[in-house]
Formats: structure tokens, sequence, C-alpha cells
């Protein structure tokens, strides 16, 4: 969800919503200083017991902000049925994000600022775990796209990594199996022909050598999702392993160890981007539960509130 | 920015032996799901187990406190139906019934709370003022905003004077239990139901300035004489506020003035110049001029006691010498007047005009017994022996029946920056209280200390012998306690 001109409207509604909602707090709360006349169904003036969440006008904020919150949760059943006919995605996403945003002044509103009791109190703090979650995880949603956008043309599908990552193998198995026949590199050749008798053993000991570095070093950074120990991960350095490995086959070869340098390079593409994916959802391992345990608090907390006692 | 390698289709071609991805989870999404999953069923099972067996523990339901409990109620914080009743009780669509059921629980201990003034016309729900649930600590003093959503209201205001028209004025007359005299200025027709938005701002002059009360007490006292008066030293120290007023045991009125304690050190009752221990009786209560005239009228008798008592110290130790005491003294005596009741007239209507004040200069000009009517009103009964009476002087012991005021807060100050009255004064009438603009110095905005209106007053009265809100039901308790 990038935020952008797309979002003025829901900006200015969010806005202009938290500053009515003040001004009725203000005007219930503290009627000696704010002279705004309400309506008499908001209950008495002044707020009762101190505690504005009890008042009717509290009640209606925390009301509001428990079905923004039920609203905010169903995001996910929503990206999981984008075929639904109940407004498009985006739509959703922006009404995700701005009236959880609102839910800030109606929450402090409903609290009257006042942290409570121990289940207030947890409901209070987890609700700033969601909401510090959810702005983290705006922030990143606005800076790692336009990272992948920067640094990663090929972009591929996430879900589709774990399948790619298979076919890097399999080619890449492919090509080892290719470059395992014995050969007599180019230098060597024009030895023998010069009246040498070595170069077929001196050929195979160069084959050997080579899969021995593709199965030892290249096959397992190709296998492996944590690349942090091997050499390839840098392009720098991969770059110039697989230049001397060129000058180490012959002319016909030297394709197979170029596609496997491209297998290399392609794998560390897919590392970079699972990276920034990580970065890009990894917050919502946080943010979904925590926000889900908090619709089932506060629905808690309003059934208690409601019909425990008086 | 790197250039795309292959193109398109090439990149397409990757994803042909996997194009159903999207049924399958992502370990990402996996997780997510199952702590999702999770997060829901833990909480509604915490829920429901919370509502099913924790309502009924009495241990778990402080967890559903709206906060802690103040130090009044401390002693039943973890008993919430102490004030609470199960909210099934209670009509939920009817805000008021949550309240009014709060208050017959508030009213079941707090049994002799009274109300406000007759002519309220709007109830308010204890809960209104008294919040609970914001800490530990004392309960948050009432908020302004409480005493202005009607003193702040004209309509309200204009109501409840329309309201106040109709009722007997003993509907006002407030008694306190507590014994202590307080000062009853009349009820102004309008009672008290001027628009009221600040103290420093719209709060009218106190009515003791405004109407120009004055004292009604007929105790006849010269503060100025006092205080700027070339008065004799006491105790070699200068007379100052002090040596009269004390504050009290917690130091926030003053105790009640006593001629023994304040005034014999230099008005003495010595009836014989020559004789210090011989004293008039000064009693307290309405017997005491009886008591005077009959020390008076067997002052032979009295002067026979003492010398009886003081034998040593008057060097006589027959009765006969006691017998030439006695009629030695009661000569002199019968050389000022004829008769006892002539020397009962004497003592009780002599005033100031029988010594002169410029000579007393010391302790035995202080000896000087001048007359009852020095200080106090002494009338004639009407009888046929003309009997003098001494009206008992009635000081107030509160100045304010719904205002209170603590001196110890105000300690700092020296007695005459708001009694600045007393430098000047020479009558008993004038009230020498300060005005709201010598207490809107400091209390008001400018002068930064608190002026909500509980620094003064209450909402409740005082406990009363009469009044509203004693009995345990009047239309007033039932308006209040309904919240209507």
């Amino acid at each position: 969800m990038i935020i952008d001109r797309a979002h003025v409207r829901w900006g200015i509604f969010t806005v202009m919503a938290s500053v009515i909602a003040a001004v009725l707090y203000a005007a219930n709360t503290y009627p000696d200083r704010v002279h705004f006349p309400l309506p008499s169904w908001l209950g008495p003036t002044p707020p009762l017991r101190g505690n504005p969440g009890a008042t009717p006008l509290g009640l209606i904020y925390g009301t509001v902000a428990l079905m923004i919150f039920i609203f905010a949760a169903l995001i996910g059943w929503r990206r999981n049925h984008p075929s639904l006919k109940v407004g498009r995605i985006q739509a959703w996403l922006k009404a995700h994000v701005w009236l959880t945003i609102l839910t800030i002044p109606l929450v402090l509103f409903h609290c009257g600022f006042h942290g409570g009791g121990p289940m207030t109190q947890f409901l209070l703090w987890l609700y700033v775990v969601v909401m510090l979650s959810g702005f983290w995880g705006l922030a990143l949603q606005n800076l790692v796209p336009k990272l992948m956008r920067d640094y990663l043309p090929e972009e591929i599908i996430y879900d589709e990594i774990p399948y790619i990552r298979e076919r890097i193998c399999a080619d890449a198995q492919t090509a080892l199996e290719e470059l395992a026949q014995p050969f007599v590199p180019e230098h060597e050749t024009a030895i023998a022909h010069a009246g040498g008798g070595t170069a077929v053993l001196a050929g195979t000991e160069s084959a050997a050598s080579l899969v021995k570095f593709l199965q030892q070093e290249a096959m397992p950074y190709l296998q492996t999702t944590d690349p942090r120990r091997s050499r390839l991960r840098r392009q720098q350095l991969s770059d110039d392993l697989f230049r001397q490995l060129k000058l180490q086959v012959p002319e016909s070869r030297q394709p197979i160890i170029t596609h496997l340098q491209d297998l290399c390079d392609e794998k560390r593409r897919i590392d970079f981007q699972v990276r920034l994916q990580h970065w890009l959802h990894y917050w919502l391992i946080l943010h979904a539960p925590a926000s889900i345990l908090l619709v089932v608090l506060t629905l808690w907390h309003a059934v208690v509130a409601a019909f425990t006692y008086a | 920015m790197p250039t795309p390698r292959k193109n398109q289709k090439q990149i397409a071609q990757r994803y042909a032996g996997n194009l159903r991805y999207y049924q399958s989870l992502t370990p990402l999404r996996r997780l997510k799901r199952v702590l999702s999953i999770g997060a829901l069923v833990a909480g509604a099972v915490v829920a429901v187990l919370y509502l099913t067996f924790g309502r009924s523990s009495q241990k778990l339901e402080w967890l559903n406190s709206s906060g802690a409990i103040s130090k009044a109620h401390a002693a039943f914080a973890q008993d919430c139906k102490k004030c609470h009743d199960p909210a099934l009780n209670v009509d939920p669509l009817r805000f008021t019934s949550l309240t009014s059921s709060l208050d017959a629980n508030c009213v079941r201990c707090h049994a002799v709370h009274t109300f406000h003034d007759a002519d309220t016309v709007v109830g308010h729900s204890c809960v209104d003022c008294h919040h609970e649930h914001l800490g530990s600590g004392p309960m948050k003093p009432v908020a302004n905003a409480n005493c202005q959503a009607c003193h702040g209201n004209a309509d309200i205001m204009a109501a409840s004077a329309q309201k106040a028209a109709q009722l007997p004025a003993s509907d006002f007359r407030f008694v306190p239990r507590d014994n202590l005299v307080y000062f009853q200025p009349p009820r102004p027709p309008e009672g008290y139901t001027k628009v009221i938005n600040s103290f420093s701002s719209d709060h009218p002059e106190f009515q003791i300035q405004r109407d120009n009360l004055t004292d009604p007490d007929t105790l006849k006292f010269n503060h100025q004489l006092h205080l700027t008066g070339d008065i004799p030293l006491v105790n070699g120290k200068k007379l100052d506020c002090a040596y009269c007023h004390q504050p009290d045991s917690h130091g926030v009125y003053m105790q009640p003035i006593s001629f023994a304690r304040n005034c014999q050190a230099c008005h003495s009752l010595q009836v014989d110049p020559t004789l210090p221990g011989l004293q008039i009786p000064h009693p307290q209560g309405g017997a005491g001029s009886s008591i005077v005239r009959n020390f008076l009228l067997t002052l032979p008798s009295q002067y026979q006691l003492y010398a009886t008592q003081h034998m040593q110290e008057l060097n006589i130790s027959t009765p006969g010498q006691v017998a030439d005491f006695v009629n030695q003294h009661m000569q002199g005596i019968r050389a000022r007047v004829r008769q006892g009741d002539d020397l009962v007239q004497d003592v009780f209507f002599a005033d100031a005009t029988r010594i002169n004040l410029g000579a007393i200069t010391g302790p035995s000009q202080r000896a000087l017994f001048p007359g009852c009517a020095y200080c106090h009103e002494v009338k004639t009964m009407a009888n046929s022996f003309n009997t003098p009476v001494v009206t008992k002087p009635v000081m107030p012991d509160r100045w304010y029946v719904h205002a209170r005021f603590d001196h110890s807060a105000h300690k700092a100050l020296d007695c005459t920056y708001c009694h600045s009255l007393a430098l000047q004064s020479t009558s008993t009438a004038e009230i020498m209280l300060p005005d709201k603009t010598s207490c809107a110095e400091c209390h008001s905005a400018k002068g930064g200390v608190v002026a909500t209106c509980v620094t003064c007053h209450s909402y409740h009265n005082p406990d009363t012998t009469q009044g509203p809100g004693v009995a345990q039901s009047s239309p007033l308790r039932d308006m209040m306690l309904s919240g209507l």
C-alpha cells in the first residue's frame, strides 16, 4: 500500500473525524472550558465517574473503534477472496490504513487517557503493539517496493521461489554432469601436439578440480536458503571465480560455465528478493495475530463491561 | 538500474511447471496463519473460560476493573459487588438506571448523606462528582464542571429561583449538629441562584460584605484599641492577634474566645481594690447574672469566706479578727453605696465612664473592675426589683454555613493581610472578614492559587438537625438518587 495522492480524501476524512471527536470529547469532559452544546442524548454533563468510556459518547467511541478493529481484521479474509464483490481490495486497504489511524483518537477518548485496570491496560498495550507494527509495515510497504523496482528488475513471484530454486538446482546438476566428462585444457592440448604425453591425464585433473569446486561451492550455494557462508553470495567474487573457471575449460565448454554463473546470479537475486520480501511481510507475523487477539479481547472487554456489572 | 537479462517469455517459462503455486502456502504465510488462528483460539478460549467460570470468582474480578480503587474504598477493593449490581438487573437502555444502581449502593454506607439546597431542580448521581477507579490515592476532588453544570446555566438557576419562591423558609434553615454557633445571614429572596462561571470573574461578593451585615454579638470589643492603642504589656509582650486567636487542634479554625484565657489577665474582676483575690464570678451560661447578683448580695459572707481561706496571709487567727476584717471592708463598700441593691446596680451598669482608661498602666490599675456594662450589654428585667441581666454574648464559631476556610493553609500570611479591618475596627458589629477581592488576589488565574468551587464549598450541606436530606425518604432525596 503506497501512500500517494489517492489517499488525500481518506486523510482529510480521518483528520476531520478526529477533530470532531476531539471537540465532542472536550465538550463532554470539560464543559466549563469548552462551551459547545451537546445533544442531550449524549448523556449527562459532565461525564460520569471520571471515566469517559462509560458515558454515551465514550461508548459510541468505543463501539466505533471496535467495529473498525473488526473491519481491519477482515482485510486478511478479503485478500484471500479477491473475487468477492465487496469493494476493491485497494479500497479495503485504504480504509484499513486510515480507519485504524482514526481509532487512535477514538481509543484515547474512550479510555479518557487512563489505562484503567489490568484488562484494559493489557488491551491498550496490545493496541500499541498492533498500531506500531502496522505503522512499521506501512513504512516498509512504501520503501521496499521502490528498492525492488530499482534493484530487482527480474523479480519473480514470491510464492514461486522454492520452485525456482529447485529448477536452478536441477539445471546446475545437469550442467555439472556435462562438465564431469574428462577434457583436455586448450593450453595443454597445444603442449601435447608439440610432443608431450601427459595432456589427457592433466585434462582429467582439471575437470576433477572443476567439478570439485562446483560440487563443494556452487551446488551448496544454489541449494542453501542461508548463503551467508558462501563466497558466491558476493557478485564481484563470483564473477572472478567463474572467470578463472572459464580459463580452465576448452572454449566449447565455456557456455556451460556461463550458464552456471547465470544460475548463481539468479540465485543471488532470489536471495536478495527473499530478504526484501521478508522485510516486506515479516511484520505481519506480529501484526496479524496481535490484531486478531486484540479483536477477541476487545469483544470480551465489551461484553464484560456491558453485561457483567452496572 | 540493472537491466533485465531475460525477457518476459523466458521469465514466464520458469514457472511453467508450477502454475498452481497459489494453492500451497509459503512458510511465511503458513506461520502467519498458524499464529493468527492460535491467537483467535487462545483469546476465545480465555474469554469463554472467564465468562463461564471467572465471573463468579472474586479473585478474577479484578481483571476487568477499570482502575485502582481509591484509598477511601480500598477496604473492599476486591469486592466488586459492594458497589456494582449485576448488569442484568438494570436497564441498559436507560442510562440513569445504571447510576441509580450505583447510588443505591453508595447510600447504603453513606447513610447520613445530606443533599444540596431544597431549591435544587436537577438531580445528580453520586458518581457524577465522585469518581472512582482513578488510582489508589485519595479520590480526585470534584471538578468545577460538576458545579457549573447547574450554577453556570441560567435556565437551571432561573428554575431554581422559581422553585425556591414556593418553598417555606424553614427548608433553607440549617442547624448543624456540631454544636457550633453559625452566623446565619438572612437568605436573599432569590436565593443563591446567580449564574457563576468562576470565582474571580462572576462569583458575587460575599453576602456579609455585599449586604453590610453586622455581627449581632452584644459583647463590646474594640479591636483597634487592643491592637494599636497604648495597652500595657501582657507578660512582657505587646498584644497581638495570636494572644486571643489561637488555632484549634487541626489548625483549621480558631478556638472560641474565653474570658478566663484571653481577657482576665488584664480585665480583672476584683471587686475590692485592696483584695486581689476576691473576684466577682464570671460564670458561663444563662444563670450568670443571678450568680453575680447573689455574690454581691452576700458580700459580707464572701468577705468572711475569703478571710477564713486566707487567714495566714491576712495575719488573722481568731473569729473576732475575721469579723473585724469583714466589718472593715464592708464599711469601705458602704462608703460608696447605700445598700446591697445599689451595689448590684453599680456593678452591673457601670461602664467605661467610671474609670480613667488612660490611667491604667500596670497591674494595680488593672485591678479596678469597671463594671459588667463595660463589656456586656446589661438590661433590666421587667419586674418590681428592676433586676439587671447581662445579655449572654454569642460569638459565632463559623461565619459561613456553606463555605469553609482553612487557617493552616494561610499561615504564611500575616493576620492583617486578610483581616486588615481589625486595625481600624472600634465596634463589635463590624465583621472583619476579607472580601472577595482580597481572596481573589491569590485565588485566581492571576494569583496562581487554586480557585475551584470545592476549595471553599461543598455540594452537600452540613449534617443538620433539620432540612432536606436527613430523612431516609424525601422528594429531594428520591430525585437525587434517581439521577433525573
